[in-house]
């Protein structure tokens, strides 16, 4: 069967992209609130 | 939200002509749409580069006003990186991660066509700021404050393509990271994975940890220009520097971006045509992670200048210079792959070998600079644009080259023209070597960077250099057509293509099917 096809797999695959775009949006909010708090 | 779902239904039907590139959510598709995409952009910025080179032809004003040249700069190195480099990247990882690992496509197929559909729009804008009042942005790629703050209408337009390549790389990034962390065939481990899956998946991580850094950066540019913000301003108390230090904590590991993918696609071609496995695999991967590691605590040895403290200058001395060493065991890993191997000298391999000597050039006048002392007489001199010019040109361009020969056969199912590529091979690397090795000698004589006008004394190295770019300018011609052909026609590619490649992507016909491993394959 087709990794594609595989519930499981789409479920992992969901979940591990929304944990990495969090990532992404926590690192930009992270920064900017860092330059905020060291002005 | 079914992004994941409907990729291995969507195939039935397919819309063709336009709308098939414009709706496609086929990894073979979207890796052409972003590899053309980045020819183009090559040879717009190599259009810009020329201009550059002419006008430093001779001491004097000759072709462009010093504001102009000063947009030629900028848009050629954001071009180059954001347009030309990164998208051929990412067109190499949509084409082959999929077939390397033996998976049918991407995991987010959805997400990829829109990571891709932006690039379009986000380039559009950068360059129609060449035609607003006040010209494109002028101040470099590395938009420093206060100068940055100077620029005319282009300031927002910029800014928002900025953002929007940003949100390319990072979905590309994710799709990268999530595809091969749950797609991956039946038996291929983590250390089965080819050395290109690998620099990628190291590569991806490294772009969602730094993207959003660069981003955050430039919207503080925006909202100092635009909403009463000073954190960059010194007159409301802010601090430029800082937006160095924020800047080039994205511009380093960028670097590694930028050059880590081609390690990858050198690590497939020179065991191809050494004919022998690649020499120390898991300390390939190990100087892989090392780089990456690194490449987040050295980011200030691009501003020794600026003034820091003595530990600060040694710390980040000492790691700068700690690179060489996982540099080093990929160097030596490839010099030991070819040792003693049965070795033909086809056009990939022709690049991949230039690849090796030309980008160790570009390492060690890297380390040059990594030295303090040296560094405050090197900075902002032709030296420093010598020395990224040879990581950049026949380290990531000529690696991207060796990929696109060694996988143009899969991809178009033709050979291509074996003797106009080493035509192409030869033109370029004489061209490149003219062109950006007198640049080192300028520099320590003291020629500064980003200047279209020069003393005289810098006149006939700049000569020279500026022969060797539109010999390499021209050659790039070749190249062109070379592809062209290979699309049209020439002798029916195998499907190993090569004598003995391995990996799952040399198992499927060249050209590869629309649809590949619906069934996953066995690994063993």
């Amino acid at each position: 069967m087709s990794a594609l096809n595989n519930p499981r797999v789409k479920q992992r695959i969901r979940l591990s992209a929304l944990l990495l775009g969090l990532l992404a949006v926590a690192v930009y909010v992270g920064f900017i609130a860092m330059t905020v708090w060291s002005n | 939200m079914s992004m994941a779902t409907d990729a291995s239904h969507h195939h039935a039907a397919h819309p063709g002509g336009l709308m098939r590139w414009v709706t496609t959510t086929n990894h073979k598709d979207i890796g052409t749409l972003y590899l053309l995409f980045s020819l183009a952009m090559f040879f717009i910025g190599g259009v810009m580069a020329l201009v550059i080179r002419a006008e430093l032809f001779q001491p004097g004003l000759q072709l462009v006003n010093p504001d102009f040249y000063n947009q030629m700069v900028t848009l050629h190195a954001l071009v180059m990186i954001f347009g030309g480099v990164m998208p051929a990247a990412v067109g190499l990882a949509n084409w082959m991660i999929p077939l390397m690992i033996g998976a049918p496509d991407m995991a987010l197929p959805r997400m990829n066509n829109w990571s891709f559909w932006i690039l379009p729009f986000a380039f559009s804008m950068l360059l129609v700021t060449l035609f607003l009042p006040g010209g494109a942005p002028a101040a470099g790629w590395t938009l420093y404050p206060p100068l940055v703050l100077q620029t005319g209408d282009a300031f927002p337009l910029a800014i928002f393509a900025i953002h929007l390549m940003g949100m390319s790389s990072i979905m590309g990034s994710i799709n990268i990271i999530v595809t091969i962390l749950n797609m991956r065939t039946p038996g291929m481990t983590l250390l089965k994975m080819p050395m290109f899956v690998w620099t990628w998946l190291i590569t991806a991580y490294l772009l969602i940890a730094v993207m959003p850094v660069l981003a955050g950066a430039v919207t503080m540019l925006l909202t100092d220009q635009f909403f009463g913000t000073s954190f960059f301003q010194a007159a409301g108390g802010g601090d430029p520097v800082l937006f160095q230090h924020i800047f080039w904590f994205f511009g380093h590991p960028e670097v590694y971006i930028i050059i880590l993918p081609i390690f990858g696609v050198i690590s497939e071609i020179i065991p191809t045509f050494a004919r022998k496995p690649l020499f120390g695999y898991e300390s390939m991967v190990f100087a892989t992670g090392s780089i990456a590691f690194l490449s987040f605590i050295v980011w200030a040895h691009h501003m020794f200048t600026v003034g820091m403290p003595l530990a600060a200058q040694l710390f980040f001395m000492f790691s700068t210079m700690l690179i060489a060493v996982p540099t080093g065991v990929k160097i030596f890993n490839w010099t030991a792959t070819m040792w003693r191997g049965a070795m033909t000298f086809e056009t990939p391999m022709l690049f991949a070998l230039a690849f090796l000597f030309l980008f160790t050039i570009g390492g060690f006048s890297g380390l040059m600079l990594a030295i303090v002392p040296a560094d405050i007489q090197y900075h902002d001199s032709y030296f420093v644009v010598a020395h990224f010019h040879y990581v950049l040109v026949p380290g990531a361009v000529f690696g991207l080259m060796a990929g696109v020969y060694y996988w143009l056969p899969k991809w178009t199912g033709h050979m291509y023209d074996e003797r106009l590529g080493k035509w192409h091979f030869w033109l370029s690397a004489i061209g490149v070597n003219i062109t950006f090795f007198p640049q080192h000698f300028l520099g320590l004589a003291g020629m500064p960077r980003r200047i279209p006008d020069y003393a005289v004394q810098f006149t006939d190295f700049n000569v020279v250099s500026s022969l060797g770019s539109f010999v390499f300018g021209i050659a790039q011609l070749l190249f062109l057509w070379l592809i062209i052909k290979a699309i049209r026609g020439g002798v029916q590619a195998t499907a190993a293509v090569w004598e003995s490649p391995t990996g799952l992507e040399w198992t499927v016909p060249s050209p590869a099917p629309y649809h590949t491993f619906d069934e996953a394959p066995e690994v063993q």
